[in-house]
């Protein structure tokens, strides 16, 4: 699972206090903040982390100067409500190799998924974002065959990984499942 | 929100989330956080979603909407911080310098980058920065017995 926007093999892991600070606040693009969302899912240590920043957030709105509604505030609320019955269920199931977050995004998890095929081997699934907006990221999932070798190839911009079963390996750097790690340009 | 972008927006964006609330309200975990810091996450992501219909990522594939619709819920396992506890970091925010409290407030408040604060108070990007990191770790440190090792 990637979000892409640089050629490089240098890893990086992205859940400093600068980036989980900057989802906290809603300041990261789509693709990174379903990323971080993921790797909450998975990782105490980075729940907390993002916890303390949105409880701060919160508290930080206790103190916050309020201000008026328009007179129709409430009936455009209640018009906007929808029927009960319709009020939110979710019947995804709660297990799987796929975070939760991901299976929300697909609507299914990993064993319903309709690959295209990338090159010989391995084959792509565009999650999140357009190839045609390159100005945007974007989050695909990869499927690749065990023991096979990728042709060389390059990316633009910044990419994140995140395995969800498996391992790859890139020069001399492994990447491992459950990890967000960051492909840099070197 | 009465700062995003006008009023009109502001009203909009309050009123998706307490349809949010009203309709998710199955959904929330006492102990997985508290109230307050749930409805932020909400308002969070209907601002994340507000951009993203405004921007320019491409508002046609339908399976982007539910990304933003459906992760309130999941940051925290647990709610480490008690009521009381909240009020304590409360206090401690009040205590912060005034310009470290003006860049809390317009990140966690205003939902603006450390550029866009930089841009509109006339302080330097770093300075800005600095101000955030040390905010973030004089309320760590001054929290650090209620909050354990985060």
């Amino acid at each position: 699972m990637s979000t892409s926007q640089q050629t490089g093999i240098a890893l990086k892991a992205i859940t400093s206090d600068d980036n989980l600070f900057a989802y906290a606040t809603g300041s990261l693009s789509l693709a990174k903040h379903v990323m971080i969302t993921c790797q909450a899912e998975i990782s105490d240590k980075v729940s907390q982390k993002i916890g303390l920043f949105e409880t701060i957030a919160a508290s930080a709105l206790e103190d916050v100067e309020t201000v008026s509604l328009s007179d129709n505030f409430m009936d455009n609320v209640i018009k906007a409500l929808p029927a009960r019955h319709a009020v939110e269920q979710d019947n995804l199931k709660t297990t799987g190799l796929a975070p939760r977050t991901l299976r929300n995004i697909l609507g299914h998890g990993l064993k319903d998924m309709k690959w295209k095929s990338l090159v010989p081997g391995v084959a792509v699934h565009d999650v999140l974002g357009n190839r045609r907006y390159e100005e945007s990221d974007r989050i695909y999932l990869l499927k690749a065959k065990g023991g096979m070798q990728m042709p060389l190839h390059g990316h633009k911009g910044e990419e994140w990984s995140l395995v969800l079963t498996g391992s790859y390996t890139v020069g001399d750097q492994t990447f491992l499942p459950k990890v967000v790690q960051k492909v840099v340009g070197i | 929100l009465n700062t995003v972008h006008g009023n009109g927006t502001a009203e909009d964006i309050v009123q998706d989330v307490m349809i949010k609330v009203w309709t998710g309200a199955h959904k929330f975990d006492p102990a997985k956080a508290s109230f307050a810091t749930w409805v932020y996450r909400i308002t969070r992501n209907r601002w994340i979603d507000h951009q993203r219909k405004h921007g320019r990522m491409d508002v046609r594939d339908p399976e982007l909407m539910k990304i933003i619709a459906d992760d309130e819920v999941s940051s925290a396992e647990v709610n480490f911080m008690s009521q009381q506890d909240a009020e304590i970091l409360r206090e401690q925010i009040q205590r912060l310098s005034e310009p470290q409290q003006m860049a809390i407030r317009m990140a966690f408040m205003e939902f603006k980058t450390h550029k866009q604060i930089s841009e509109e108070t006339g302080v330097p990007l770093g300075t800005v920065k600095t101000r955030i990191r040390s905010a973030i770790q004089v309320l760590k440190s001054n929290m650090s017995r209620h909050l354990g090792d985060v």
